[in-house]
């Protein structure tokens, strides 16, 4: 069974959600997503639910907004942090998975197209333009397969979570949770899920 | 065989004493000298009383003869004297009783008040054998007075009173001294104490009359009789007698308070001991009921003993805890790899069934397009149109699921199989956590109960004080008793030698003056009275016409014959030996008022003239009513009289 088609699944929910409308159609493709650190930033989040949550209660104490408390909530309450987590190893830069095989998956079915910089002979920078096929594909697969929706969901929270900010900027956020800084290079990011049930647990019990 | 006493002198009566109650004669000298007991002195021969002058004046009030009176009677010798009057109230009895207060020092009873207040000075003349005295009693309502004596030609001041009750002693101390009488010390057991008979009680032998009811004196005291009658025969062991029996009565009165004190210490010992024997079976059935110091030594290795091993069980009980749990983070870790399993199958399922609608178009490694051939070909051959791979059949990952989920069941299930025995061991390992704190109590308890514990000490100390105190109770009261049992002995030694002392003298004695009475009666016209016994108690039974019978029971007239008859034996009596103490003065107040028949007053003065006589010392006066037996029998000259209506006085 080839594994790469769960990561191709959702980093293809990631690129349409975090994607942008093109000013023009450039090769057929409608929107454009912005830099591979990026995506790597917010396929983080995805799979590691538990740190999404930290997000999430960083921006209810800022924000006060209940939905995230609420979805905080659930994803404590359905083990999500057990479930859904996919282990990531830190690398220079932060988490970092190899995408290449998940990517040849979406690429090869044309979802995809890999485009970028290039400036003496080195990547500078590389982006992911998507198809109306793209977007069509993924609408169909939500319906077809319901176990699929909470990629989309979970991509369109941490789009929204992640705003404007670039992929440098999103990586250094997530350097900053001392957990995921304190994981020496090389070794898979631990849990911070007891960490986070306890700030729920000091918010409920204020809140009451 | 006790050695018999011997009876001569003081040397002897100390020896007895000393032989009787088996002490030594030192002890004896010393206990009779601190009790005042006197062997009787050598006595001295008779001493011999006579009046010389009665005088007296002051002033009547309501009578006939009313105004002063002067009355004066000189020149009294030994002999038989008489007063008479032809009617009474007029003044006899007075004369005598006056006599009598002066001699006495205070009135006796029969000397009337009004005839008394009208006395304004008294004075008797009396000679003690050949010396002179006189009792001058110059203001009687005061007391005041003088006693003198006359030396040569001089009267010298011997006392001076100047009340009634200086009066009295000095009159006592002159004639108990003079006439070598004892006051004689008596026990009363009314008072509760001694009681010395006077001068005033023992001069009741000189006197008789007006009623004759006590064979001898004129007070009727317990006792007393007895004592005069010894006194007056001359006993020579009588005051000796007298004052050992009031020591004996004194010291069994002491005895007997000291028993009824001691019974009442005894009752409080024993009341108080019961009190403490109480409060010492509450301390010690206190005390048992707290453990003792080896039972805190032996509570406490047994509670130091019980902690380690629950310490160690709980530390058991920890580690096997730990291990459950590290156990149960494996069980977990498998268990959330298998539940992630199955998601990421069934995702993984999901998203295969997706991308295989999507026919690639171009080879994701070099772009090259799938050609139609390639195309044709995995139709036909079921070979990948990219790589040439033998296409997937029917399954596309739905066997690997099942398995999945089956060992996600089994995972599931052996977690919380764990999760029930960790629960187990948790409880567990509560109940040992118990287990040490319990211990750790009981042995902190033991530890205050150690530091704090007293109780058990001041229990003890309260054991032991009671003790010391119970024992102190509880010895016997450190009285000397052998001493007071000797001076007991002593004293009860010199009662019976005394008393033996006297008894055997006056055996004798005693039948001697009852024969003598026996004459005198029968002189004094007591016929037919063949028999009398002066008894040691002073009790006179006689026989008369043949039939036995005793003083108290005769006629008034018989009393007073046999009351002269047994005065006047007693007096010869001590005349003969020399040694009685009577000084030989009699008053006989109105004899003829007793229903004597003139025929009897007759015999009894012819005879007491006759006796006043034979006895050269005795001296009588005799108050009556002028009657011819009176008239017949008294010399003239030593009558006085008064005729018709007249006073005396």
């Amino acid at each position: 069974m080839n594994e790469y088609l769960r990561d191709a699944i959702r980093l293809l929910f990631i690129l349409c959600e975090g994607s942008q409308a093109l000013p023009e159609s450039i090769c057929d493709a409608t929107h454009i997503f912005r830099g591979e650190a990026r995506l790597h930033a917010l396929d983080f989040w995805l799979r590691y639910p538990d740190y999404l949550a930290a997000e999430l209660l960083d921006r209810f104490a800022r924000d006060g907004q209940p939905e995230d408390l609420a979805l905080v909530e659930n994803i404590m309450s359905s083990e999500e942090p057990d479930i859904r987590r996919l282990p990531m190893v830190r690398y220079f830069f932060g988490a970092f998975d190899p995408i290449d095989n998940a990517m040849s998956i979406l690429k090869s079915r044309e979802l995809v197209a890999i485009t970028g910089r290039k400036s003496g002979g080195r990547v500078i920078e590389t982006n992911f333009l998507l198809f109306p096929k793209t977007f069509a594909v993924c609408e169909q697969a939500v319906k077809s397969a319901p176990v699929l929706k909470w990629y989309c969901d979970r991509a369109k929270v941490v789009c929204d979570l992640a705003g404007s900010a670039t992929g440098t900027a999103l990586k250094e956020r997530q350097y900053k949770r001392s957990q995921y800084a304190g994981t020496e290079l090389g070794y898979q990011i631990p849990s911070i899920t007891e960490a986070v049930r306890a700030r729920l647990d000091a918010i409920k019990l204020k809140g009451k | 065989m006790a050695r018999r006493p011997k009876r001569d002198n003081k040397s002897s009566w100390t020896a007895n004493i000393a032989l009787r109650s088996g002490e030594a004669e030192a002890t004896v000298e010393e206990v009779l000298d601190r009790r005042r007991i006197k062997a009787a002195p050598a006595m001295s021969s008779p001493r011999r009383l006579t009046l010389k002058t009665i005088e007296f004046r002051g002033e009547k009030h309501g009578t006939v003869t009313e105004g002063p009176f002067n009355f004066k009677w000189s020149d009294l010798e030994p002999g038989l004297y008489a007063i008479l009057s032809d009617s009474n109230l007029k003044g006899k009895s007075s004369i005598l009783h006056v006599a009598r207060w002066l001699l006495r020092g205070e009135p006796a009873s029969g000397l009337q008040k009004d005839v008394k207040a009208w006395i304004q000075e008294a004075r008797l003349q009396f000679s003690l054998n050949e010396t002179m005295y006189e009792v001058r009693l110059e203001d009687p309502a005061q007391g005041t007075g003088a006693l003198v004596q006359l030396t040569g030609d001089q009267w010298n001041q011997l006392a001076r009173f100047d009340s009634a009750a200086e009066f009295k002693s000095t009159m006592s101390e002159f004639f108990l001294r003079e006439l070598g009488l004892d006051a004689l010390p008596t026990w009363n057991d009314e008072l509760g104490k001694e009681v010395v008979q006077d001068w005033a009680a023992l001069s009741g032998a000189l006197s008789m009359g007006p009623t004759f009811s006590s064979l001898l004196g004129d007070v009727n005291m317990a006792g007393l009789p007895t004592r005069l009658m010894q006194m007056y025969l001359g006993l020579p062991w009588v005051s000796t007698y007298c004052e050992a029996k009031v020591a004996k009565s004194v010291l069994d009165r002491e005895e007997s308070e000291r028993v009824r004190r001691q019974e009442d210490v005894r009752r409080e010992q024993m009341k108080r001991t019961l009190e403490l024997e109480d409060q010492l079976q509450k301390a010690k059935q206190e005390l048992t009921t707290l453990p003792t110091l080896a039972d805190y030594r032996a509570q406490y290795g047994a509670a130091s003993e019980a902690l380690l091993a629950a310490q160690a069980q709980r530390r058991s009980s920890l580690l096997a805890l730990e291990a459950a749990k590290s156990a149960q983070m494996q069980l977990d870790k498998a268990e959330r790899f298998d539940r992630r399993r199955v998601v990421e199958i069934t995702d993984t399922i999901a998203a295969g069934r997706i991308f295989r609608t999507l026919d690639p178009k171009c080879c994701p490694r070099c772009d090259a397009v799938v050609t139609e051939a390639r195309r044709e070909r995995e139709e036909a051959a079921n070979a990948c149109a990219m790589c040439g791979e033998a296409m997937h059949t029917g399954d596309d990952g739905e066997a690997e699921l099942v398995v999945a989920r089956e060992t996600a069941a089994k995972s599931k299930a052996a977690g919380d199989a764990h999760r029930e025995h960790i629960r187990n061991v948790e409880s567990e390992s509560a109940l040992r956590g118990d287990d040490v704190r319990h211990c750790e109590a009981a042995l902190a308890k033991l530890e205050s109960e150690l530091r704090a514990g007293n109780r058990r000490n001041d229990l003890m100390l309260v054991v032991a004080r009671l003790e010391a105190r119970l024992d102190e109770i509880q010895k016997p009261v450190a009285t000397p008793k052998s001493d007071r049992l000797k001076e007991m002995a002593i004293i009860a030694a010199a009662v019976d030698e005394s008393d033996a002392r006297v008894k055997e003298i006056q055996e004798g004695l005693l039948t001697e003056v009852s024969k003598q009475i026996v004459d005198y009666a029968r002189r004094f016209g007591m016929i037919q009275l063949s028999e009398a016994r002066l008894k040691g108690n002073a009790q006179l039974d006689i026989v008369k016409g043949g039939k036995s019978t005793t003083f108290g029971a005769v006629t008034v007239g018989e009393k007073l014959r046999l009351k002269i008859a047994t005065v006047l034996a007693i007096l010869k009596s001590g005349e003969k030996r020399g040694i009685g103490r009577h000084p030989g003065l009699l008053f006989i107040d109105s004899p003829g008022a007793q229903e004597l028949a003139d025929d009897d007053l007759a015999d009894l003065m012819r005879e007491l003239k006759a006796v006043s006589e034979e006895l050269q010392h005795l001296q009588v006066f005799v108050a009556a009513l002028a009657s011819p037996p009176m008239l017949a029998h008294v010399d003239p000259e030593r009558v006085l009289r008064k005729e018709g209506e007249d006073w005396m006085w």
